[in-house]
């Protein structure tokens, strides 16, 4: 009987490097962390025309960037998926999915808040906006379609056509203030922006702050990764003994 | 393996009070010191729609900087916690699985 039962590999995230590097990120992350909210609380100047609330900034731009990144991964990785039939990719691709769903949801809701006091409502269907809530309707349809829909490769096929569209949909919002008249701020950060759109102080407290949440989110995605490898595991293990 | 994971999560907790306490304290001193020196952005950013709510008080809207600054940190750790509990489900079910494989290997083979 004992031979029969063969365990599946663990995990390799978690290796020591693995866990010297995820120990890494967070440290790293939170060290930079604490050094973004001086900046932003105490250091950088406030925007004439928009006081305080324009600090509402430094947080919402960097999840919205992620929030549009994430999708990317998942598409990537889920077109990888098809090719090699690796499960890490589909794994990774999982995890990304789930990232990008917390991130999109933080990035409307900052936004919501932002423009409370700027444009006096909490939502408006401008196009910016209104893609992006499509976004994030894609990453829950991924989910749900992963945790209801068939499982195994049909499963992790039909979610690669939904990490696909919200692949398209991506560049889409982020242009999206340069493709139709919205009262969403023009870009400040990405290859479309503009140079000098943001004084340099704001701009280097702006880029301090998307390195943290990039490195934070690092570390989310690697932890989600392993554990997302960790089911496959018991996974195995059960077929393994039923 | 288990002692990593917790002196992770005990560690984004610690940065969780850390945070709290930052944000109480900007919001009770008044903060946004900056503001003193505020600058004009080149784009102000509502495209010329600019609510009334602001006024001319540039901490008027500090409420609403503190409610993003908690979201932000309350969805992070929110995910970590949600995480560190599924880590912790994990573990049980493999605790199970053992119990299970060790059980099979004591039956008497036939």
């Amino acid at each position: 009987m004992v031979g029969v039962i063969v365990a599946p590999k663990a995990p390799p995230s978690e290796s020591r490097t693995g866990n010297l590097v995820r120990d890494g990120l967070l440290v790293v992350s939170a060290i930079l962390m604490l050094a973004v909210l001086y900046l932003v609380f105490f250091w950088v100047p406030s925007d004439v025309n928009l006081g305080v609330s324009q600090r509402i900034l430094y947080f919402h731009v960097p999840v919205a960037i992620l929030g549009l990144g994430s999708i990317l991964v998942v598409a990537g990785a889920s077109a990888i998926h098809l090719v090699t039939k690796s499960d890490k990719w589909d794994s990774l691709a999982y995890a990304a999915a789930e990232l990008g769903t917390v991130l999109t949801s933080m990035a409307i809701v900052t936004g919501a808040i932002w423009a409370k006091p700027v444009w006096g409502v909490w939502w408006t269907w401008d196009p910016k906006l209104t893609l992006t809530l499509i976004l994030w309707f894609t990453y829950v349809s991924y989910l749900m379609l992963r945790a209801y829909g068939p499982k195994g490769s049909q499963g992790a096929r039909y979610g690669t056509v939904v990490a696909l569209f919200g692949a398209i949909n991506a560049p889409i919002v982020y242009y999206a203030a340069e493709l139709w008249r919205t009262t969403h701020p023009s870009l400040v950060v990405g290859p479309a922006a503009e140079s000098g759109s943001l004084p340099s102080s704001m701009a280097m407290v702006l880029l301090l702050s998307t390195l943290t949440f990039i490195l934070l989110s690092a570390y989310l995605l690697i932890e989600r990764y392993s554990l997302k490898r960790s089911e496959a595991v018991v996974d195995e293990l059960y077929q393994h003994i039923s | 393996m288990s002692f990593i994971s917790i002196s992770r999560n005990a560690f984004a907790g610690w940065m969780l009070v850390v945070a709290i306490v930052i944000g109480v304290a900007t919001l009770s001193s008044g903060v946004a010191a900056g503001a003193e020196d505020a600058v004009p952005s080149p784009q102000p950013g509502a495209a010329g729609q600019q609510a009334e709510e602001g006024g001319s008080d540039p901490e008027a809207n500090l409420p609403f900087l503190f409610a993003v600054y908690l979201i932000t940190w309350a969805g992070f750790f929110g995910y970590t916690f949600v995480m560190s509990r599924r880590q912790r489900e994990m573990r049980r079910e493999l605790d199970a699985l053992k119990t299970a494989i060790a059980g099979k290997d004591a039956e008497p083979e036939e």
